[in-house]
């Protein structure tokens, strides 16, 4: 029965308790002289030094039981408890013992003292902690390991990323190039089949006439695939500074340019307030005339009405242009801004599919996503983001 | 040939550009002469009436393209400029550069008039027609 309160059971006495404590504690207890010659040890010690009675120990000191060294330093330390008065706590100390294995303890020991309060030696109770060092160290050498498997893996992918950086500039760079020098003999072609056709259109016969014709055709066609591969590559070459700029100056801009085909189609353009934005002014207004341009063009037996509004969502500008033109099927919504992808015959819609990835890539180095939303026969909505601008401090 | 067509100096390297220009020429309104020499080094030889150029006659009007071999249309430009008998002849520069350095630096070496090709036959022909009208017809040249 528990009584209230702590009582010793009655049989035990202070040197019984002390018996058992130094008997069954795992732990290694110690009581040493001034010479730090041990007095008394518990029975782990003992055992630990293959004593079969701790009795056997008494007299003998550190230096008979493990290497010099670390005898050493545990007389040291016991040496100056003696001296000062102030324990050592919780001190982490490797044992090497005779046999050479090695032991991590963490130590503490104080000053024992007679009834007169004068050092005569110490006492002092090491536990092993051999098992919770390898732990740490294992989880510390895991730590590192990845810590390392970390930075070699963020080392490649920089390494891929830039690769594919200057991989990706080479092609631009190729792609200007090749535009640019292969404009000069295709010249040469479409201008000399254009003079053939002049000359001697109705002068041969039904066959030349048509293959003249498939011939200038063909070169124009070229011409025009040239021209907007030309202007898809200064994109990145040649674009200008992002700068403070009117959205609405870009999209009036673009409205300008497109008025002939308005007049043409009697389409109605209605412009909404367009936001400050950091951005290239002709690179914009290139992005809204392709974009306005695809919604006249792509018109169905309805006046085109197109919409050109924004709004900020989460730290950005949501622009759309909206049409009521044919739409598109959701199969080829992010198809459509892939260079050179076209969803209509040329007879029907002429064109050599590269506005939208113009469009793409314009958006991609302003920092923004373009997207469509899109129904067959319910027209279409093209969306682009670009970040606000942050707001510095007044 | 008649005595009184008009002489025109084309410097152009490549042989389908001088063809179309001559091609051009041929359907314009003006009887008129076009010779053709094909790198800056001929086109000053011509000019100053040197080596086999010893019985050329003076252009009333030169068109220049600016890349050339040996030595390019602009250097070509500064030296008729810089020439006090070569430097009244109207300098058209014909070519397919439109960069800004090639225009701005045209101008600064006295180029009269500064044309880009244009990419399509129709309006080639077109741009031949107006350097015709305006250079050998519209505009008053000292005799």
């Amino acid at each position: 029965m528990a009584s209230k309160g702590a009582s010793r059971p009655e049989t035990a006495t202070d040197q019984e308790l002390l018996e058992v404590f130094l008997q069954h504690i795992p732990d290694d207890i110690y009581f040493k002289d001034r010479d730090s010659r041990f007095v008394r040890i518990s029975r782990a010690l003992a055992t630990r030094f293959g004593l079969s009675d701790p009795a056997d120990a008494v007299g003998k000191s550190d230096f008979d039981m493990f290497t010099a060294e670390h005898a050493e330093q545990a007389f040291a330390d016991e040496q100056e408890i003696i001296r000062t008065g102030r324990p050592v706590v919780a001190k982490e100390e490797k044992e090497t013992w005779p046999d050479g294995h090695e032991t991590w303890a963490s130590t503490t020991k104080v000053p024992l003292r007679d009834r007169l309060g004068k050092i005569v030696g110490t006492v002092g109770i090491s536990r092993d902690v051999t098992e919770r060092r390898r732990a740490q160290h294992e989880l510390h050498e895991y730590k590192k390991h990845l810590e390392e498997l970390v930075a070699a893996r963020t080392a490649e992918l920089t390494r891929a990323n830039n690769a594919l950086a200057s991989s990706n500039a080479e092609l631009e760079k190729f792609a200007y190039v090749a535009s640019h020098d292969l404009q000069e003999p295709l010249r040469m072609v479409a201008s000399y089949t254009q003079l053939l056709a002049r000359r001697y259109q109705g002068k041969l016969d039904a066959d030349a006439d048509e293959f003249i014709a498939f011939a200038v055709d063909g070169a124009s066609r070229m011409q025009q695939l040239i021209q907007d591969l030309l202007s898809y590559s200064r994109l990145a070459t040649q674009g200008q500074q992002l700068e403070l700029i009117e959205s609405q100056v870009a999209c009036n801009t673009a409205v300008m340019d497109l008025r002939l085909s308005i007049e043409d189609s009697g389409a109605v353009v209605n412009i909404g307030t367009l936001p400050t934005v950091r951005a290239d002014p002709a690179q914009l207004a290139q992005l809204f005339l392709n974009l306005i341009g695809n919604a006249i063009k792509y018109r169905n037996e309805h006046t085109p009405e197109i919409q050109v509004a924004a709004r900020a969502e989460s730290g950005r500008w949501v622009f759309s242009v909206q049409d009521n033109g044919i739409g598109i099927d959701s199969r080829y919504h992010s198809r459509i801004f892939e260079m050179f992808q076209r969803l209509h015959p040329r007879e029907k819609y002429s064109g050599t599919g590269i506005g939208l990835a113009i469009c793409k890539k314009i958006v991609d180095r302003h920092g923004g996503r373009i997207w469509v939303e899109s129904r067959p026969g319910h027209g279409s909505t093209f969306l682009f983001t670009i970040p606000q601008i942050e707001r510095t401090a007044e | 040939m008649n005595s009184k067509a008009i002489e025109i100096l084309l410097v152009e390297d490549n042989p389908g550009d001088a063809r179309l220009t001559r091609e051009a020429f041929k359907d314009g309104r003006l009887l008129n002469n076009l010779s053709v020499v094909g790198d800056g080094v001929e086109a000053l030889a011509y000019l100053r009436q040197q080596g086999q150029y010893r019985n050329s006659t003076r252009p009333d009007l030169i068109l220049l393209d600016l890349n050339l071999p040996k030595k390019d249309g602009r250097e070509v430009l500064e030296e008729i400029k810089a020439d006090e008998h070569l430097k009244r002849i109207p300098v058209v520069v014909l070519t397919t550069s439109s960069a800004q350095e090639d225009v701005a630096r045209a101008y600064g070496s006295h180029a009269n008039c500064y044309i880009t090709k244009p990419v399509d036959l129709d309006q080639f022909l077109r741009v031949a027609q107006s350097i015709e009208s305006f250079w050998l017809s519209l505009v008053k040249l000292p005799s």
